[in-house]
């Protein structure tokens, strides 16, 4: 396998990206695809994924090129993200939740973890109330319901052992 | 991954059509995404808020049902005394299923000795049990499943040769909270090594047992200054550390400097009596150290082993001028007294941010210390569980905890009672948290508890008393949405015997009484009319059947008869306390009729959590456990 050769492929609107086939082997789907069925000259076509994605993607995964802590990088679950990578989330929301469907589909883990992290964030510090606004979900909790979730997790009050 | 691929192409065209809205939909639609998303909240992120927010999220959240173990670190396995342990009975294996399903595991030791063929034996026990938890732990490793273990809890006179034994603690990356009930002074490098062992660790919890003297560490290995020399003193970053809570620390500037970089997220700290090993002229002191570090704190206790003028005021102002969210202040009441000047000439930066003040107990006790607490206008949560005098209730209180006149003779009679229940009625409309103490407690119906129900917001009342708080059933039958017999006759005959008494004592006094003193008004009604609420009542009978007229509204007809009991059907009265959550009442002894009133509370209000005779601690340990 030459670190040269290069992988063709197609988004959802039909636009094709020409990339080096070691970006390529971040994502663990072409990877898996391309040992299992070699380099068939042929264009992948990816039809979850739409241009606009494809390119944020594949210059995250062009960034992390040389990053040998790639994939090993998520032991730490709790580690600060990095300034770059914060940078690169700052989209709008749309385009974080198609960034996770596009890293989820094609198995690209630390993709995965920056952006549900960069979510799980959004969720810190906020009220149930505001998280149902800032994800725009109904609260579809009776009151009693409710009260008793709380009731629930209240429990912790005082620990007395 | 299946999902996405499963979900055909009619989905991506709605993603283009309506980019936002469905691409955060779709996401969020998929468990396995929103799974790992949660993954990277702490649990109380998860349980506090994102478990509220709807059903699905709530089932994703939902920590598996909770279970216990408790792990005895037993003498020897040979002894035959030890019968009792469950160690004994179990085998190897049945402990690590046991253990593999527990979310808590506590250790304790069986029998609290000093002697060194005792410790010796003890921690070899302790070993077996270090040596289960990593098998456990590579266990889980290796075949890829989480581990459950979330809590780990070593009570006292476990950890007598911590140096040791500390070590020993495998690698538990799941734990999220570490509780060691610990003897004094040790050296903040301890922290360090638990630490190591919990990298995800979100609350730490050394609590300290200045008056267990079994705590005592009997070393092996000399005094644990030198051995640390060796040791090393390598922390990974505690992303998560959200609380911090430690007792009685010996804290050198190295060690302190090290562990409050490691710790940026930092909400909670409490450094409750520290020796601290540097020379303060030469060396930045504590508060300064917190200042540089800690951004997040929102509370922060700081108290020296040895008194309280160590802390300066100057070194405190800096702190809540740094820290910008700095709301809670704790304090032992004597250092309320030294420090009145200092709340008065910051009051303007200092006070009015802060919402919650704990007050520990000291040595005065009988501090004066309501004009200092006048200062802080904002106040929300006032923990006095300790402080006799002088606190009392002020109006938008949401915690409450003190103690009332516990000293006084006249606490036995239950007008006191009524009093206190008919103050805070009136005085507290917010109030959620209720912790009240006294040497004598009276909770029938004559006791006025019934009284409370006019605080509709109340989550959680604990009482605790010495003597038999006299609760039954019978005496609490108000508590039913649906009292059985409310008549005038019964208004009559729960109220009437007591004002007979009061009428009959006041008759007593009649002759004696000046003339000019009947007429003069009570101060109490005077300060209600200053504060804008009725406080004639208080203490009086007449408040028992004011508060009937409110509940259950003023009979028509004075002997009801069948028709009556019809109108009562339809104006069915508020639930009493419709937010409670727990009713503590704390009593050295358990009566008899306790668990049958229990059953009859549990059958009332099914989801509330009654206990009605819980064991109380050593107050003084109580008071702090409670407020750290």
């Amino acid at each position: 396998m030459s670190a040269h050769s290069q992988i063709l492929l197609t988004s959802s609107e039909g636009t094709e990206f020409l990339i080096d086939r070691d970006i390529a082997d971040k994502s663990m789907l072409l990877k898996c695809m391309l040992e299992d069925i070699g380099e068939i000259g042929q264009a992948v076509p990816l039809p979850n994924v739409s241009g606009p994605i494809l390119t944020k993607v594949i210059e995250y995964c062009t960034h992390h090129r040389d990053d040998p802590n790639f994939l090993s990088a998520n032991d730490d679950v709790t580690a600060d993200i990095d300034e770059w990578d914060l940078e690169y989330c700052k989209v709008d929301q749309g385009t974080l939740y198609e960034l996770i469907l596009a890293a989820n589909y094609l198995d690209i883990k630390p993709l995965m973890d920056l952006t549900c992290k960069t979510v799980a964030n959004m969720i810190k510090a906020k009220s149930p109330e505001e998280i149902r606004k800032t994800f725009n979900i109904t609260n579809d909790f009776t009151p009693e319901e409710e009260d008793q979730v709380r009731r629930e997790n209240g429990k912790d009050w005082v620990d007395e052992h | 991954m299946k999902t996405t691929t499963t979900t055909t192409k009619t989905t991506t065209a709605t993603i283009i059509a309506l980019p936002t809205f469905s691409a955060q939909q779709h996401a969020l639609a998929i468990p396995e995404i929103l799974e790992h998303i949660f993954s990277f909240l702490t649990r109380q992120d998860r349980t506090r808020r994102a478990r509220r927010v709807c059903k699905r999220w709530s089932a994703i959240c939902k920590d598996p049902v909770s279970y216990t173990w408790t792990l005895r670190v037993a003498l020897n396995d040979d002894d035959n005394n030890n019968r009792n342990f469950y160690n004994r009975e179990d085998d190897e294996q049945t402990q690590v299923i046991r253990i593999s399903l527990a979310d808590h595991v506590t250790i304790r030791v069986d029998t609290p000795s000093e002697e060194r063929e005792i410790s010796e034996r003890r921690l070899a026990s302790w070993t077996r049990a270090m040596d289960l938890l990593s098998k456990l732990m590579d266990d889980c490793k290796s075949s890829g499943k989480c581990p459950r273990l979330q809590s780990l809890y070593l009570t006292a006179g476990v950890l007598q040769n911590f140096v040791i034994q500390l070590r020993q603690l495998p690698s538990l990356t799941t734990l999220t909270t570490l509780r060691i009930t610990m003897c004094l002074h040790y050296n903040l490098a301890v922290l360090f090594t638990a630490c190591r062992a919990c990298p995800n660790i979100e609350e730490l919890v050394f609590q300290g047992t200045q008056y267990d003297t079994s705590a005592y560490p009997y070393f092996f290995e000399g005094p644990p200054s030198l051995f640390w020399l060796e040791g090393s003193y390598v922390l990974p970053t505690l992303h998560r550390l959200q609380t911090c809570i430690l007792h009685y620390p010996s804290i050198s500037v190295e060690r302190l400097e090290e562990f409050l970089q490691a710790s940026p997220n930092l909400a909670r700290l409490v450094l409750f009596r520290v020796t601290y090993t540097a020379d303060p002229r030469r060396f930045p002191t504590i508060a300064t150290h917190v200042a540089a570090h800690c951004p997040n704190l929102r509370s922060f206790h700081l108290s020296m082993f040895d008194g309280v003028d160590d802390v300066n005021d100057r070194e405190l102002t800096s702190c809540f001028s740094v820290i910008p969210n700095l709301d809670e202040f704790s304090a032992v009441d004597e250092e309320f007294y030294v420090r009145r000047m200092w709340f008065r000439n910051v009051i303007r930066t200092v006070a009015n941010r802060i919402t919650t003040l704990n007050i520990l107990p000291g040595s005065y006790r009988m501090m004066l210390i309501r004009d200092v607490l006048c200062t802080f206008e904002h106040l929300v949560h006032l923990r006095a569980p300790d402080v006799s005098r002088y606190i009392w209730a002020c109006r938008g209180l949401k915690t409450l905890h003190m103690t009332v006149a516990s000293d006084y003779q006249h606490s036995f009679s239950p007008e006191a009672t009524l009093t206190v229940f008919g103050f805070l009625s009136r005085m507290c409309p917010l109030l959620e948290e209720l912790y009240l103490t006294r040497l004598s407690m009276d909770l029938s119906f004559q006791g006025g508890l019934c009284l409370l129900t006019r605080l509709q917001h109340l989550e959680r009342i604990w009482f605790v008393a010495s003597n038999d708080p006299g609760l039954n059933s019978r005496a609490l039958f108000w508590i039913r949405q649906t009292p059985t017999a409310l008549s005038t006759w019964n208004r009559h005959l729960t109220c009437g015997i007591q004002r007979l008494w009061l009428l009959k004592r006041r008759a007593k006094y009649f002759g004696v009484l000046h003339p000019d003193a009947a007429a003069t008004r009570p101060n109490a009604t005077k300060l209600g009319q200053e504060l804008g609420m009725d406080l004639s009542k208080i203490g009086h009978p007449d408040d028992l059947l004011e508060w009937m007229d409110e509940r259950y509204g003023r009979p028509a007809n004075d002997i009801g008869g069948d028709d009556h009991d019809d109108e009562k059907d339809e104006d069915v009265p508020p639930l009493a306390w419709p937010k409670l959550e727990s009713f503590w009442v704390g009593s050295q002894s358990r009566h008899k009729s306790v668990s049958r009133t229990e059953k009859f509370l549990t059958k009332v209000r099914p989801n509330v959590e009654f206990d009605l005779g819980r064991k109380s601690l050593h107050p003084r340990s109580r008071v702090i456990s409670q407020l750290f």
